[in-house]
């Protein structure tokens, strides 16, 4: 079941690098970005899950419990990631306001001509 | 005093705040707020540093909740280095802030970005939890984003988008080594998983080294992910440049130093990294100096020169691979604390010329040296001294470098860079001291006492520092000491 998980987020993450290495749409390259630290969240869970364990909360008769170390983790992760995407859009929206294009090899371009 | 680690990180952050709210709320005592949280962070990093230099270290623990159940945070004669150049860097940009031509029109956000962006270094370098450092290093990240993007012009948000891509994939790559480090050790405390990281494979610990070195080569501008330095740093300005490659840099290469030296037990474990990082510091250090050398922009002649200064650094780390080098990561302190005041003397230097002559490419600056002798003369001291020329600071740090490899190689690469980076500087220095300038030269409005005063210490003190090298080499094997566990001891 673990394995499985780690397997699925290894390939979320290979989608998201080829998306981020390939694309030239910076929504799109936004976006890749965002699936590869979503494969790591993914992980994480995964790493978190202990079969038959309860939540961590002490109460009579629970022996094995969840680690929730991951899960913070997890959601500090979500949080950051979430918070990169927004600043990583609105440069986006910046430049289209700019250059007239989300193409990021003509922003290049537009760039190199202007210095 | 025994809460001194933990406001290394609350001071600088809850001051950011305060310093935007009063940039709302009461903008006429906007620069006092600002002077106010540099300067009590400055004592707070001072005191906490030396109170690291005697032993045993500090320790705090949050809430009194050990780990691996709390965080903690820990200070020793390591960190304590970077705490005090922490210290010089917030103190000494704001102050350069303060006194240059552009601060009538500061902005509290800038303000505000810069004490945060200290606050999470000084984060990075107290932190003994992996949790915590990938966190601060985010918030770093932010920061700097926000820093370089903050002049609202259109290059300025295509360098902090780039800067945000690469960084996001340094972060992911964190992440991922936390993430295995958690998977095998069971733990994210730095001390407990120092403990039980021989247990790991060593196919997986290679993959979390790489990881890491990846993750903060790209931080620090390590070929080949250094593209986005030079676009950064021009985005974001001198004064800016000056704080993230004199002072952010440092830190991640901290970072590395500490992480291969505690948790992950390199030296011990995996000695096999350190000829790779080897190669990597002498191909970072070529390729900067050559890249530097074919630069006609100074801003970005100077941030591709940090690269190659990385190198060196990165090279000083591999020589340290046999347990105990104290003497080679001795030389990596020195050359990290004499680049520090280096290279940020330089670029606060050039932001007065640059502003002189209404440009950063270098053919504009014809004569600038004979309109500002003081800050040009500054310059030239801090040029020579990264150059490595006896008998300054960056001199010895170079020597203790290029004296702590075990091969030639290493030091003919020194050799040759140095060779390399005293002609880009020498072509600059034709150029500023030329005798009648092609156009007539703006008149600056408000070169202060205070901004001038800046550069003229910082490079001063490098100078100084190859007259006291022995005093500091010794402090330097100290600290060393604290890192490889030998206490400094021979």
């Amino acid at each position: 079941m673990q394995n499985a998980a780690f397997v699925a987020a290894a390939l979320v993450f290979a989608i998201g690098l080829h998306g981020m290495l390939t694309r030239r749409n910076m929504i799109r390259i936004c976006i890749s970005i965002s699936v590869m630290e979503s494969s790591l969240v993914m992980a994480l869970v995964a790493v978190a899950y202990v079969p038959g364990g309860s939540a961590p909360i002490v109460s009579d008769g629970q022996t094995m419990f969840v680690d929730p170390l991951p899960h913070a983790l997890a959601l500090t992760a979500i949080v950051i990631g979430a918070g990169i995407l927004a600043i990583a859009l609105a440069l986006t929206v910046a430049m289209y306001r700019h250059y007239g294009t989300t193409d990021v090899l003509a922003v290049f371009g537009k760039t190199r001509e202007g210095q | 005093m025994s809460h001194l680690p933990v406001l290394v990180v609350v001071v600088p952050i809850a001051g950011g705040f305060l310093i935007s709210l009063v940039d709302l709320i009461l903008p006429s005592v906007k620069k006092a707020a600002v002077l106010a949280v540099a300067l009590s962070h400055g004592c707070v990093l001072v005191l906490a540093a030396f109170a690291a230099l005697s032993y045993p270290p500090l320790m705090y623990v949050p809430g009194s909740w050990l780990p691996p159940v709390g965080i903690a945070l820990r200070v020793d004669s390591f960190s304590a280095l970077f705490l005090i150049l922490l210290a010089v860097g917030h103190c000494g940009s704001v102050l350069f802030r303060l006194g240059s031509e552009g601060s009538r029109q500061w902005e509290g956000k800038t303000a505000a970005l810069t004490a945060l962006l200290f606050g999470a270094l000084a984060g990075v370098v107290v932190t003994a939890d992996l949790f915590n450092l990938f966190v601060f290093v985010e918030l770093a990240t932010v920061c700097t984003v926000g820093l370089i993007s903050r002049k609202q012009r259109p290059d300025s948000s295509v360098a902090g988008f780039v800067y945000l891509m690469i960084a996001a994939v340094s972060g992911a790559l964190l992440l991922f080594a936390v993430l295995l480090i958690y998977s095998a050790t069971g733990t994210v405390s730095m001390s407990l998983v120092a403990e039980r990281i021989h247990e790991v494979p060593a196919a997986l610990h290679g993959v979390i080294l790489g990881a890491l070195v990846v993750s903060f080569g790209i931080k620090f501008g390590m070929v080949p992910f250094h593209v986005w330095q030079p676009r950064a740093y021009h985005a974001a300005g001198t004064t800016t440049a000056g704080v993230l490659s004199g002072f952010g840099m440092k830190v991640y290469l901290y970072a590395l130093f500490r992480l291969l030296w505690g948790p992950l037990q390199a030296p011990l474990l995996l000695p096999e990294i350190f000829p790779v990082l080897q190669v990597l510091a002498m191909v970072t250090i070529l390729v900067g100096h050559l890249m530097a050398l074919l630069e006609n922009n100074l801003i970005r002649m100077l941030a591709l020169s940090s690269v190659a200064h990385g190198g060196y650094i990165l090279l000083g780390l591999a020589a340290a691979g046999d347990v105990g080098a104290d003497a080679a990561v001795a030389a990596a302190l020195f050359h990290i604390a004499a680049h520090a005041l280096m290279k940020s003397s330089l670029l606060w230097s050039a932001h007065h010329a640059i502003s002189l002559a209404r440009s950063s490419r270098i053919v504009d600056h014809h004569g600038v040296a004979r309109e500002m002798p003081v800050v040009m003369a500054a310059f030239m001291v801090a040029a020579l001294a990264i150059a490595g020329i006896p008998p300054t600071g960056g001199f010895f740090s170079k020597w203790l470098v290029a004296l702590a490899q075990g091969s030639l190689l290493p030091v003919l690469v020194i050799a040759l860079g140095t060779v390399i980076s005293m002609g880009y500087y020498a072509r600059y220095f034709v150029v500023v001291m030329a005798k009648r300038p092609p156009e007539p030269l703006r008149q600056v409005r408000s070169r202060s006492i205070l901004s001038t005063a800046v550069v003229v210490v910082f490079a001063g003190v490098v100078a100084a520092a190859g007259v006291a090298q022995g005093p500091l080499q010794s402090l330097f094997v100290v600290m060393a000491g604290s890192l490889t566990g030998s206490g400094g001891l021979p």
